[in-house]
């Protein structure tokens, strides 16, 4: 590409060539493997340590590596709902039970990082199986809610009958071993990468973040991806274009199983702990939250999500006044995403930049909202 | 032997009966046509041979396959692909996307489509899709979102899905309701085209008589679920049954 | 088993299925007649059960209520049961109005989303205002203990059957009563079901958003007021008590069979008993149970034990 479409100024056409190019590359897999890297990369030291940004998040670079994991669950999610339309309220099961399997595995078995975390993925891909054989006959409101018993039930079992098991309230402890034997998650680093990443534990997640991001952006650019999609719009014309919905359907669900239980697993292995609360209801709500709060069906949102979500919950809870309605104001938030912007944060700042692009545009939009024109943009809402 | 037979065929709700001993036969590259007054049972007959529906009694037969009891994807996989009378289309995606799904459809038996493949590397999927796309006259909007094309154009992505799947029998719901006099030219031309070009075989339900007996090699009017006649458009032009059922009105 | 003890068994199960079943049913007419899924069915109950304690007692509460003393009308239990249900009767037809009806033509998944936001703000409303520690309903005298009635005392066997389970269950039936009563007598109970039944129709016909329905949105968000009070006066109160009713709820309403009475109330005696069995052969099992229960049910039945109205299967 010429470098001198960047140099000349406010033409139209070279401005449009750029723009095209840009959309081009954002898109590419390299490019968004390259931005997970460089956002983990910066991530803690930005949140926790630029002297710039902010006082009030200095020092918590653990709540980084909470928000890592978060991410991946909300990812795992999104894949479910914001891809193949299908809303469980129970994914909690899959994040807890691959808690459990990580940490009964580490002190029952053999106890070695990577080894634990394959260990809670595939609980949960079990899991997922017998979940998806009950789950996928239903749809959208008797699926979240069968979901949700599901999740319910495997949370008292594991707080009461198996107490013997998952030590009930007290929960496990999952001991921290090095990595292959050879290296100590808790090894700092010093200078330049000790600035930027603290720890092992740190590039550990980070890492699975990265291959939870690729995996999920090529399952999106796959055939399936495609298949997710048409599913979600419209069930009925997809089985009869020739698609065994059912087929398509589980392995959504399975991939979502399975990405969540990688959340579930590493949490385990970063807490050093594994407790009933993970099955909980409450759990499969936050996530609910998150991914919708940040924009469904995109790569950014659930990440964003995530991050305003503990943002409020590590950072705001801890303000004097404020403190205090943090979840109040979430909940209010979610409410208004749900109710007049379902493309949540995300979809505001690509909507955002889109009509930045196009001055002409917004400067129509602007003056239709002037004059009263906001009717359109109402019922254009509630299409969706 | 017919490409396409149904024995038989009945489909009762309760104690209503929609279809009532149905009997057709489809010959293997030919354009056959169903008509019938609002309510004759024109719409539960194509859901009951795609599978939408199980009849009470009676059988379908494609291709020497039993359709009754098929799932309607396992029917599609067989050849039989249909259209539908509302655009159901998938109105999120953009145009491109929505023709896509259907071809990739198409290739159901392959191995290489999973979820760790790209899209992208599917030449074959690719050119049906620009094929098609091309055909329909939709190439230029392949990238816009299909909830934002007018209403014409819905119906000719409809349509555009349909084909997708590569099927050996077509059945189109009212294709040209609610397309302007050009848009409707356009898709009789097409409907030609699918026959002598591409080789298929169309089952068309449809309101416009002048279409129907322009370019029907045979046709089947049903009323009140039973089939009152079936032939040539000269034969049941003059066919007194149909006239009686059907075309009374205008006789008058 | 000694008959006393069956008969404490029974009155267990009975008052637990009773309270599922006043706060079941509103979710299951409104879900079946209106196609409308409320997870802020939640806040009624919740509401209920503080409104209820407000009117009962006078108590020192925490949150932003700390700094005034006790606080409440103190005017008894009865008082509570009787004027409860109105107040949230009234809420009931705001909610209607201002959350349900502008998302009658929404997507299911939506009205699911955009109510348990609103559950989950209401009840950290609740947190704040009135603290996050429970509190624990007063109980007057004569709610204490066996039944016991004027001059012939408590009735043989019914000495294990403690009377604020007796009054549960007395009052659940006959409300149960009353609106089997309104669906089969009266003019706006008949218009429900027709639109139960053919909602294409109702709605063409424009009964949907009439006045038949906003009626039974708000009968329905009364019970569920009144198994705030009920409810508050068997457990605890604590501002997360509106998640933790739903829940069993909506399963059993799932279970039943959405929008079918019968199921309902079956789903909610299915529920109550195995509860109930459940504290004697696996007491560990008691929370559980209801759940299995459910998923039992469901993996036999998809479309639950009654299946009436035909949404999403």
């Amino acid at each position: 590409m010429s470098t001198d479409n960047l140099q000349t100024d406010v033409e139209d056409e070279s401005s449009l060539i750029s723009v095209d190019a840009w959309d081009r590359i954002k898109h590419t897999e390299r490019f968004i493997f390259m931005v997970s890297v460089a956002f983990v990369l910066t991530f803690s030291y930005l949140f926790s340590r630029a002297p710039v940004v902010s006082d009030v998040t200095q020092g918590y670079h653990g709540l980084t590596i909470t928000i890592l994991i978060w991410s991946i669950f909300a990812l795992g999610f999104n894949l479910l709902l914001g891809q193949t339309g299908l809303l469980s309220f129970g994914h909690a099961m899959f994040f807890g039970t691959a808690s459990y399997a990580t940490a009964l595995f580490s002190i029952h078995v053999f106890n070695e990082p990577l080894l634990i975390v394959v260990v809670g993925v595939l609980s949960a891909l079990a899991l997922g199986v017998v979940a998806a054989v009950i789950l996928l006959r239903l749809h959208t409101v008797y699926f979240a809610i069968v979901a949700l018993a599901i999740g319910q039930f495997l949370y008292f079992l594991a707080s009461n009958p198996l107490e013997g098991i998952t030590q009930g309230i007290n929960g496990l402890e999952v001991e921290r071993t090095p990595l292959l034997g050879m290296v100590d998650l808790e090894h700092e680093y010093g200078g330049i990468l000790g600035e930027l990443v603290v720890n092992n534990l740190y590039l550990f997640v980070g890492a699975f973040f990265v291959g939870a991001v690729v995996f999920i952006t090529r399952v999106r650019k796959s055939p399936y991806g495609l298949i997710f999609k048409a599913i979600r719009e419209n069930e009925t014309r997809a089985s009869f274009v020739g698609l065994d919905v059912w087929r398509y359907k589980f392995a959504a669900f399975l991939l979502s199983a399975g990405i969540t239980g990688l959340a579930g697993a590493l949490l385990a292995v970063n807490t050093q702990f594994a407790g009933v609360e993970r099955l909980y209801w409450s759990i499969s709500g936050d996530v609910v939250v998150m991914a919708v709060l940040g924009g469904l069906g995109t790569l950014a949102g659930p990440v964003i999500g995530t991050f305003v979500w503990f943002y409020f919950k590590g950072i705001v809870n801890g303000y004097p006044m404020l403190g205090n309605y943090w979840l109040l104001m979430l909940a209010v938030s979610f409410t208004a995403v749900v109710w007049v912007y379902p493309d949540g944060i995300w979809g505001m700042i690509t909507d955002f930049t889109a009509e930045l692009r196009e001055p002409r545009n917004l400067a129509e939009k602007v003056k239709g909202r002037l004059t009263g024109g906001s009717a359109a943009e109402g019922s254009d809402g509630g299409e969706r | 032997m017919a490409l396409l037979e149904t024995n038989d065929l009945t489909k009762e709700f309760g104690g209503l009966t929609a279809l009532n001993g149905v009997e057709i036969a489809v010959q293997e590259g030919e354009l056959v046509s169903l008509i019938g007054p609002n309510g004759a049972g024109k719409s539960t007959l194509i859901n009951t041979i795609t599978g939408r529906l199980t009849p009470t009694r009676g059988t379908v037969t494609y291709a020497g396959n039993d359709l009754v009891g098929m799932e309607p994807f396992e029917i599609a996989q067989l050849g039989v692909g249909r259209t539908f009378q509302t655009a159901s289309i998938l109105p999120e995606l953009s145009v491109r996307e929505n023709v896509q799904v259907a071809a990739f459809a198409a290739e159901h038996g392959s191995f290489r489509i999973n979820f760790l493949s790209r899209r992208d590397s599917f030449d074959e999927v690719q050119e049906l899709t620009d094929d098609i796309l091309a055909t329909i006259g939709l190439g230029e909007k392949a990238g816009m979102e299909a909830a934002s094309l007018p209403y014409g154009d819905k119906r000719r992505l409809e349509v555009a899905i349909g084909l997708a799947t590569d099927p050996d029998l077509l059945f189109m719901d009212e294709p040209t309701a609610g397309m302007s006099p050009t848009e409707t030219e356009m898709t009789v031309d097409l409907i030609e085209n699918l026959l002598s070009e591409w080789g298929m075989t169309i089952f068309l339900v449809e309101h416009d008589m002048d279409i129907v007996f322009d370019i029907s090699d045979r046709i089947f009017t049903l009323h009140q679920g039973e089939l009152i006649a079936k032939g040539t458009p000269d034969e049941i032009r003059d066919h007194p049954a149909v006239r009686e059922a059907y075309l009374g009105g205008e006789g008058e | 088993m000694t008959l006393d003890a069956a008969v404490g068994f029974v009155f267990i199960a009975l008052s637990v299925a009773s309270l599922y079943l006043l706060v079941a049913i509103g979710l299951s007419i409104v879900f079946g007649s209106l196609k409308y899924v409320n997870m802020a069915h939640g806040v009624l109950y919740l509401g209920g059960a503080y409104i209820g304690l407000l009117i009962a007692s006078n108590e020192q509460f925490g949150g932003l209520l700390s700094d005034f003393g006790a606080i409440g009308l103190g005017w008894g239990f009865v008082p509570a049961l009787i004027l409860t249900p109105a107040v949230i009767f009234v809420l009931g037809v705001a909610m209607e109005r201002l959350l349900a009806k502008p998302f009658y033509d929404r997507d299911l998944l939506e009205q699911l989303l955009v109510t348990f936001g609103v559950l989950i703000a209401a009840q950290e409303i609740f947190a704040i205002v009135f603290g996050r520690t429970g509190t624990i309903y007063p109980r007057p005298e004569w709610l204490m203990g066996a039944i016991s009635f004027p001059l012939i005392g408590t009735p043989p066997g019914m000495s294990a059957a403690s009377t604020i389970r007796v009054l549960v269950v007395t009052l659940t039936l006959v409300l149960i009563g009353v609106i089997f009563a309104f669906f089969k007598y009266t003019d706006y109970g008949l218009a429900v079901r027709a639109g139960t039944e053919d909602s294409e129709m109702a709605e063409m016909l424009g009964i949907r958003v009439g006045r038949p329905f906003l009626l039974i949105f708000a009968i329905g968000a009364a019970y569920a007021g009144l198994a705030g009070v009920l409810g508050g006066s068997l457990f605890n109160v604590t501002s997360g008590i509106g998640m933790e009713i739903l829940i069993p709820s909506l399963v059993i309403v799932i279970m039943g069979g959405v929008g079918s009475l019968r199921g309902t109330v079956i789903g909610s005696l299915l529920a109550g008993f195995v509860f109930a069995l459940a504290t004697v052969v696996a007491p560990s099992m008691t929370q559980a149970s209801i759940y299995l229960l459910a998923i039992v049910v469901l993996t036999i039945r998809p479309s639950g034990i009654f299946p009436s109205a035909k949404i999403g299967q």
